[in-house]
């Protein structure tokens, strides 16, 4: 035995209050299991947060949810906040994107695409005339997928197989396929198909390495469930979460940093703290990566199974991002903006976009949203609230030295502005007041993102859900008793609405193996 | 739905459980390095450990005390001229922090031999310069966070005609900005215009004077002296003052450093200056006032009194002492209990609390406070004054390591 001076006891820890972290933190506190969480920062929330410029509150990271739904047909992360009882104005975004292509050798296509079913296939049949049937399948297979989903999840270990093919054939057929295998297949317009695929960016892979299954459900859930945001930004469902978290009598601790995950014999026995206090526990929820958790938090070294180094370094890191903030002392009405959400690309060869991540050439994706067209009073009358992000791996930062750090951010700020200026014929650039630019470095820094990778792991095919649980048995994710995983690196994929549901699903089966052990 | 049709189908999916389990039996048994998370430490360490290298007088009140990074630590994280870093003490039982601009230029703080240089004026009966005065000595030990701020040029966001307003020790972020310009950038000019008390109260004048001597197209300085020596200018840093220096209003970024009554003064007087757009007035954040009761939003029935704080820190409560004209950070820290604090301007957020009950008075100048967090009763201690008995819930703080 260790003899580690314990000086506390948690029913459960769970390191860091990210999306993963407190929605984990409030499901098991819901299920009669008080966690401790322990976040490094003075505020919680991780990504789901904001920071105030001037006279501006910019929303750190979310563009918009996808799942959660009107009152009247809630989806799965709406049905979980409201099981919650959450206290947060969501508000509903009206149309779905809107897709510019600037260099497209394709020729440039400038299409707004609204957010329902009907309305989709409309739109884009009189933008590509006879695409109307291929893109009506394509969303009939994204409903057998969700539906397929939510009938494995109902039916967790008693799957019938008869029913799965039979009513779900189509789900298991396209399982293992890529997004574009599936375009391909149903024989859609290219045309079409490059419309269709103007959310990739929100995954950060291409079309013919992106799951279709993931792709899928995102496009289901955002056709039928809308996109929503809340009033406040997202530090409001942070805030609420935490709220919830404290009346259902789990307690939360900012400033305060775990430093090692303590494991003896294979199973997690407390953490131990940067302030150097040792809490005893044996189920850890970590809001991190695998890396970073095998590379750094878990302790001793040697009691870590060489398995778990395979089995990360198997997955493919998602790339980071930068984001430009930028305060405008304009109204979106003044600056003639109309639309939430722009996605800028050079084209909508996705293979190519993708590639140009690894390098410092010219960026060439961008999703900008406005939020004043969702919430009009989110900043003063006359100003207005932009912010930009563009995609690329963390590692292209490693050449640049430190005293030309600020430069090289400015640098691609400005070509950011100027892209959105040649996409829309908008220039913003005399009208801002406030500007922030965040790096991988920021990400790495304040979120702690491995290699500042803002995402999770790929959403490739062979790291999704059917080739993993095909192979469950030989790789078992609970390697060391007791540790979990939540957010954007937990058991579903990445993304806001994704990250809340491993939360939430993670305290489940927590908060169950919990009460067997009290038993 | 009618049965699609995949070329990869079915045999893709069996195939595609042996294909992981190979891809899983070649991945490697070691963790690759986190390449930005290396960089992120060096941009932006947890703390600073310096080591005063030595000590210049600029007047009988007013020290430089220049920073090297202690010899066991890395060398000093970059940083943009007008940004401060927030120097850590531990004076009898309070842990406290200040937040002073490094007065010194980015391009000193490069490499083996760089440095942070602050200045420091010595209040008098003020806790931490008195402190500083009297302890800080070459070869002393200094704990820091930073560089923190964002009080520096964009040149996305300003104009390329700089005007610097600096009153009295507020010349500190120009100094960094003037030799910084000086050393890297040729692109942007900047006019300082510096207003004193009289002539002692100058700093740096020699210095920035042979700047401008070299690059006499990019710096201008002129001063104004409330009183003035011989030949000198005679008069307050106003309206009229900016005017009759100055032309095109328009086309220029103004930033602002001085103590807190001279930015309520220039707010006024900016109305006098033209129709300046808000984005071309930045003010520096300057930690609390001298004289709150002298701020024109201060309730008039509030009284100067002492009242008594709850504290609750991970369930333990504490009830302390506090004076309606101090800050709530500052009845914590006297105290003896920790809370980290940074910008001490209501801006940055580090000392993020919650007020569960009492009365307060806020100064909203630089308050960084977030929507949620208003409607949920958060506060920033360091620019929050109690004006009844309160109830606040701050987080844990971590303890300054070492000396």
């Amino acid at each position: 035995m260790s003899d580690y001076k314990f000086t506390r006891e948690a029913d459960a820890v769970i390191i860091g209050a990210g999306n993963g972290g407190l929605a984990s933190g409030a499901t098991l506190a819901k299920n009669g299991v008080k966690p401790l969480i322990l976040e490094k920062h003075s505020s919680p929330g991780g990504f789901a947060s904001s920071f105030v410029r001037g006279r501006f509150e910019f929303e750190t990271a979310l563009h918009e949810l996808a799942d959660y739904g009107p009152v009247d047909n809630r989806g799965n992360l709406g049905q979980f906040f409201d099981e919650l009882g959450l206290d947060v104005e969501f508000v509903a975004v009206p149309d779905a994107y809107r897709l510019i292509t600037v260099r497209d050798p394709e020729g440039n296509l400038d299409i707004t695409m609204p957010l329902s079913f009907e309305a989709y296939i409309e739109k884009m049949e009189e933008y590509v005339p006879g695409s109307k049937e291929s893109v009506t399948k394509y969303l009939s297979l994204c409903k057998e997928v969700y539906e397929a989903l939510a009938y494995l999840a109902k039916n967790k270990g008693n799957v019938d197989k008869e029913v799965l093919l039979g009513e779900y054939g189509n789900f298991v057929r396209t399982c293992a396929a890529t997004q574009q295998q599936v375009l391909k297949a149903l024989k859609m317009p290219k045309k079409a198909q490059r419309i269709l695929n103007a959310y990739w960016s929100y995954l950060g892979v291409d079309e013919h390495r992106l799951n279709f299954t993931i792709y899928g459900v995102m496009m289901y859930v955002y056709l039928e469930k809308g996109a929503y945001i809340p009033k406040l930004r997202s530090h409001e469902i942070s805030m609420a979460l935490e709220q919830k978290i404290r009346e259902l009598g789990g307690i939360l601790e900012l400033n305060s940093e775990v430093e090692h995950i303590l494991i003896e014999d294979g199973e997690v026995i407390g953490v131990k703290t940067k302030r150097g206090e040792y809490i005893k526990t044996s189920q850890v929820l970590a809001n991190v990566s695998q890396h970073m958790a095998y590379s750094n938090l878990l302790y001793p070294k040697n009691e870590i199974p060489s398995r778990c180094y395979q089995l990360t370094n198997a997955r493919i890191l998602s790339p980071s991002a930068m984001v430009v903030y930028v305060g405008l002392n304009k109204s979106v009405e003044e600056l003639g903006i109309k639309d939430y959400e722009f996605f800028i690309y050079d084209s909508m060869d996705t293979q190519e976009s993708y590639q140009s991540f690894s390098s410092r050439g010219r960026t060439n994706v961008q999703a900008t949203v406005f939020l004043n067209c969702v919430i009009p009073d989110c900043s003063p009358p006359g100003t207005s609230i932009m912010s930009i992000t563009t995609l690329h791996h963390g590692s292209i930062w490693a050449d640049v030295k430190p005293e030309e750090y600020f430069e090289e951010k400015e640098r691609i700020a400005e070509e950011l502005l100027l892209e959105f200026k040649k996409g829309t014929g908008i220039d913003v650039i005399p009208y801002i007041e406030e500007i922030e630019i965040a790096t991988p470095a920021t990400f790495a820094n304040i979120n702690r993102k491995y290699n500042g990778s803002i995402y999770g792991y790929e959403c490739e095919v062979l790291d999704s859900l059917i080739p993993k649980t095909m192979t469950i048995q030989d790789e078992d994710e609970n390697l060391i008793k007791g540790l979990s995983f939540v957010g954007g690196f937990g058991r579903r994929s990445h993304g806001f609405s994704a990250s809340y549901m491993s939360g939430e699903l993670a305290g489940r089966l927590v908060a169950a193996k919990w009460k067997e052990t009290k038993k | 739905m009618s049965k699609i049709k995949l070329i990869p189908g079915l045999f893709a999916l069996m195939r595609m459980a042996g294909t992981r389990k190979k891809r899983i039996k070649e991945a490697d048994f070691k963790i690759r390095n986190d390449i930005i998370g290396q960089i992120a430490k060096q941009m932006h360490p947890e703390s600073l450990s310096l080591v005063v290298h030595s000590v210049r007088a600029e007047n009988e009140s007013v020290r430089t005390y220049r920073l090297i990074s202690a010899p066991d630590s890395t060398s000093l994280p970059v940083f943009q001229a007008g940004q401060y870093i927030s120097i850590k003490l531990k004076i009898g039982k309070s842990q406290t922090s200040r937040a002073y601009t490094i007065s010194s230029a980015p391009y000193e703080a490069e490499g083996e031999n760089g440095y942070y240089e602050i200045t420091v004026r010595k209040k008098p009966g003020g806790l931490v310069s008195e402190y500083i005065f009297d302890n800080w000595a070459e070869g002393v030990g200094v704990n820091a966070t930073g560089p923190h701020g964002d009080f520096f040029y964009s040149p996305l966001r300003d104009y390329k005609d700089i005007v610097a307003i600096a009153g009295g020790a507020g010349i500190t972020p120009f100094r960094s900005m003037i030799k910084q310009f000086a050393e890297k950038e040729h692109e942007m000019n900047l006019t300082l215009l510096y207003g004193c008390k009289n002539e002692n109260d100058v700093l740096f004048e020699r210095e920035i004077d042979e700047i401008i001597k070299t690059h006499p197209s990019l710096f201008r300085r002129v001063n104004v002296y409330e009183n003035a020596p011989e030949g000198r200018p005679q008069g307050y840093l106003n309206a009229e003052f900016i005017n009759s220096n100055l032309e095109d209003m328009q086309n220029k970024t103004f930033f602002i450093c001085g103590p807190s009554v001279m930015y309520e003064f220039l707010r006024k007087e900016f109305l006098k200056v033209g129709n300046l757009r808000r984005k071309q007035l930045r003010y520096e954040v300057g930690g609390a006032p001298d004289n709150v009761t002298k701020r024109k939003d201060w309730p008039a029935n509030a009284e100067c009194k002492t009242v008594q704080i709850t504290v609750y820190i991970q369930n333990i409560s504490y009830d302390i002492p506090a004076s309606t004209i101090e800050t709530i950070l500052t009845a914590i820290e006297r105290a003896g209990l920790l809370l980290d604090s940074q910008c001490r301007s209501g801006e940055c957020g580090i000392c993020r609390s919650k007020l569960n009950e009492g009365d307060v008075y806020i100064i909203t100048d630089n308050d960084g406070r977030r929507a949620a967090d208003k409607e949920l009763g958060y506060i920033h201690p360091c620019s929050t004054y109690p004006l009844s008995d309160c109830r606040v819930t701050i987080p844990p703080s971590n303890p300054i390591k070492g000396r």
